[in-house]
């Protein structure tokens, strides 16, 4: 068979075309620190670690370059970057169960022990919140209704897994009279949209400004402290329950295991210092993100513990065997292939 | 929600917007935004969702207006910059464009690229316009009634398009049909929409991304018809398709415009894909209504102004959804609703008396927008159109480059030029058997969402 000439050419330029491709990656220049942000824009996550970034760039006296790699619900972010060469070149930010949850479970090709974290810098603290003109004004009166209601309240929550799902999740194990249908969504938005459309009962949201002017009401903050800006709202601590979010919703700053000591300290430092700084703090003031600070030693702890306790919290949620539940943090990844 | 139509307290804001126009630095940075996404609009893969995040920094810096006027004006500016990638060389940039393609690529190729991008510029203001028109008049009170239409509603209106486009899609119905399956099997790969756990990966975390549009959009009509092309051995010239061309007639032209904006508008403020499924409906709409329906396929004027108004419609009409409920309705106005929140404003129902100079400001802002991308559109149609002139040996390695290279920045990898030379054999392989890849994309794009509102619904239990 003979080809016809304009496809052998097209091979050629294929071929070509090809091994360019491969050809080195230039390396960043020196003095650039590249930050990976396994989130998308303008996400809270995405927010804050642009926030720190921007307060740590002071401190190295270098460039910080923030890249968004949403996809594969934050394992893509971290897989770049333990790829990627430990000089303390390359950092990523991600919510803890990208490394927690999602890698036991999809195969992911690194561990906890692939990553070295440098600090943590805040822990997403989903609300619940109703509509304001429904007859539930509190918590209490909400647990009442479900319970008058024999399990026909539907309450939205950004996926299933995610960590407000598995708080309430854990509410209803552990009390028999409690009954709820979730409703999962793609984000916090969207479970709000269905909220005030009258689709769902209660949702579980992020929105901050909306909770203050009046168009969602707060009733439980899904976290084991009060929010700084919601102090009239009682936590999961208030009401004697436990905080099995704390695991899974912690934003955590990464280097890639075996990177030099000296490099690791001194990038934590300025990091630690960016994070206790006013102009962060209130970078977070809009998102319902609890200011978690805790330094290497502590979030190295920290990770280690979250990690052996996983199994045990998905077990007392009744999701353990349904093992799918998976969350991809509040938005991160899903549908990040839409329009 | 309840602020109603005939509320004037919505409108007593419209003067201080309107004074917060007057500023240079405003109008320079709107014209940026829209220059800067007519832009990656044309170079497909790197999409708005890249340059608005290259982009975001920004917004700590202006001041909360231009800001938001910016990453605005990038993503309707690329709307349009999809629209002449498909019409000059049949690679739509993103699946809102895939409609823009069925005529507007056969108009190119007849020698008629210069009207075929002037009209799409001009339905592309009408479209613009008057979505914007309509979210002053109505947008508190049609946004509220967008709230009560629920998961179950979402999926029957998606599952509506589809079928829409299964019975009107070239190539008749059973062929459709089967593109549709396709569509919706291909976009099962990945991360299970609603438990989120992978399926269909085989084990291999990096399939977890599922199938890439960007591959599957280059791969289906840039590399396809490429490879068609050079397989056939027939170079298409201009001239031999110039004749078939049917002549435009400005009225009929003008109405599928206007058609296209009302279904675009209505489509924006319901988070159903917006732009595909209005493009698509409107596409069928206008070959339902022609009188010739035979020149559809060929470059029917109408089915290329219908979709070009309807796509920039929804565009603008999905800012309602966003300022005055909170609710994105893409991933784009979930970047903008983030970018929101960070320069302090709370969208919501309130929001046009509590900050009536960023409300008014912004809707001004659109219709600037509308007008710098009429102007810039009509002004580079005779250059862009000289690009469709160029013999078939020099445009192919161009768009065998833009292929390979918009299909690796999509999917960040390598992973994405695969995929993007499987479609492309696929899509030979599904031309010589006469079935088009459009239901195919529209089922790729819808069939995640169909999925979720589904599933919702069912779990809701009622």
């Amino acid at each position: 068979m003979k080809w016809p000439r304009s496809l052998c050419r097209f091979a050629l330029v294929w071929l070509t075309l090809l091994l360019l491709s491969f050809a080195p990656h230039a390396s960043a220049a020196d003095g650039t620190v590249r930050l990976y942000v396994a989130f998308s824009p303008g996400g809270a996550l995405d927010v804050a670690a642009r926030a720190l970034a921007r307060e740590a760039e002071k401190e190295l006296g270098k460039n910080i370059f923030i890249q968004n790699v949403p996809s594969g619900g934050g394992m893509t972010g971290v897989t770049k970057l333990i790829e990627s060469s430990p000089d303390g070149s390359t950092l990523a930010a991600c919510v803890s169960n990208a490394l927690i949850f999602i890698p036991s479970r999809n195969d992911a090709p690194y561990g906890i022990q692939d990553v070295e974290p440098l600090l943590t810098f805040g822990q997403a603290s989903p609300v619940l919140v109703t509509r304001p003109d429904a007859p539930w004004k509190d918590m209490d009166a909400f647990l009442e209704a479900t319970r008058r209601r024999a399990g026909s309240m539907r309450i939205g929550v950004p996926g299933l897994g995610t960590p407000s799902h598995i708080a309430l999740a854990i509410m209803a194990a552990d009390d028999p009279s409690l009954k709820w249908r979730f409703v999962p969504f793609g984000g916090s938005g969207e479970a709000e949209a269905a909220l005030l459309g009258g689709h769902v009962d209660a949702a579980a949201s992020g929105a901050l400004p909306r909770m203050k002017n009046g168009q969602l009401r707060p009733m439980l903050t899904l976290a084991g402290a009060r929010l700084p800006s919601l102090p009239d709202v009682p936590s999961l601590s208030d009401k004697g329950l436990a905080d099995p979010g704390r695991g899974d919703s912690t934003f955590l700053l990464l280097a890639p295991a075996k990177t030099p000591e000296n490099a690791l300290d001194a990038l934590s430092r300025a990091f630690q210092k960016a994070a206790e700084s006013d102009a962060y703090r209130k970078a977070l003031e809009g998102f319902s993100v609890a200011p978690a600070l805790r330094n290497r030693q502590e979030a190295k702890d920290f990770l280690q513990r979250a990690w052996r306790e996983e199994g045990n919290i998905l077990k007392a949620a009744g999701i353990a065997d349904r093992s799918a539940a998976l969350p991809s943090g509040e938005n991160a990844g899903k549908n990040s292939h839409a329009e | 929600m309840d602020a109603s139509f005939a509320d004037p307290s919505l409108f007593a804001g419209a003067w201080t917007g309107l004074s917060a126009m007057a500023s240079p630095e405003l109008w320079l940075l709107a014209l940026a935004g829209v220059f800067l996404g007519m832009t990656v609009g044309v170079l497909p893969g790197f999409g708005p969702p890249a340059a608005m995040a290259l982009l975001f920094p920004l917004v700590y810096v202006l001041d909360p207006l231009p800001g938001i006027a910016l990453l605005a004006g990038i993503f309707y500016g690329a709307k349009y910059g999809g629209a002449v990638t498909s019409i000059l060389i049949g690679i739509p940039g993103e699946a809102d464009a895939v409609a823009t393609l069925f005529e507007g690529h056969p108009l190119a190729l007849g020698g008629k690229a210069r009207q075929a991008l002037s009209v799409a510029t001009m339905a592309s203001f009408t479209g613009g316009v008057s979505a914007s028109i309509g979210i002053v008049l109505l947008a508190p009170v049609l946004s509220g009634a967008a709230l009560f239409l629920g998961p179950g509603g979402r999926a029957a209106i998606m599952a509506c398009a589809l079928l829409l486009v299964a019975c009107t899609g070239p190539g008749g119905f059973r062929r459709n049909l089967a593109m549709i399956f396709l569509g919706l099997a291909l976009a099962l790969p990945g991360m299970d929409p609603v438990y989120g756990e992978a399926r269909l990966t085989f084990g291999q975390w990096r399939l977890s991304g599922g199938v890439e549009l960007t591959s599957l959009l280059l791969g289906m009509f840039g590399l396809g018809d490429l490879l068609d092309a050079l397989m056939s051995g027939s170079q298409n010239t201009t001239s031999e398709r110039a004749d078939s061309v049917p002549a435009l007639n400005r009225f009929s032209t003008i109405m599928a415009a206007l058609r296209g904006s009302l279904i675009g508008f209505v489509t924006g403020l319901v988070p159903c894909g917006a732009g595909v499924t209005a493009s698509f409906a409107s596409h069928a709409l206008e070959k339902r209504l022609s009188r010739h329906p035979e020149r559809f396929g060929k470059g029917a004027w109408e089915g290329l102004a219908g979709p070009e108004a309807s796509n920039n419609a929804a565009a603008m009409a999905s800012f309602a959804p966003l300022l005055l409920l909170g609710l994105p309705t893409n991933p784009i106005m979930a970047a903008l609703l983030g970018a929101l929140t960070v320069v302090g404003v709370a969208p919501g129902p309130s929001l046009p008396n509590e900050q009536p100079a960023f409300y008014w400001g912004l809707i001004f802002c659109l219709f600037l927008g509308n007008a710098f991308l009429l102007l810039l559109g009509l002004g580079l149609a005779g250059f862009w159109a000289r690009l469709a002139r160029l013999p078939f040996r020099l445009l192919w390695p161009a768009v065998l480059t833009l292929c390979l290279t918009g299909s690796y920045v999509g999917a960040d990898g390598m992973s994405g030029p695969a995929q993007c030379v499987l479609f492309g054999a696929l899509a030979v392989f599904l031309k010589r058997h006469a079935c088009s890849p459009a239901p195919l994309v529209l089922a790729f794009v819808l069939g995640p969402r169909l999925e979720t509102h589904l599933m919702q619904t069912l779990l809701s239990g009622w």
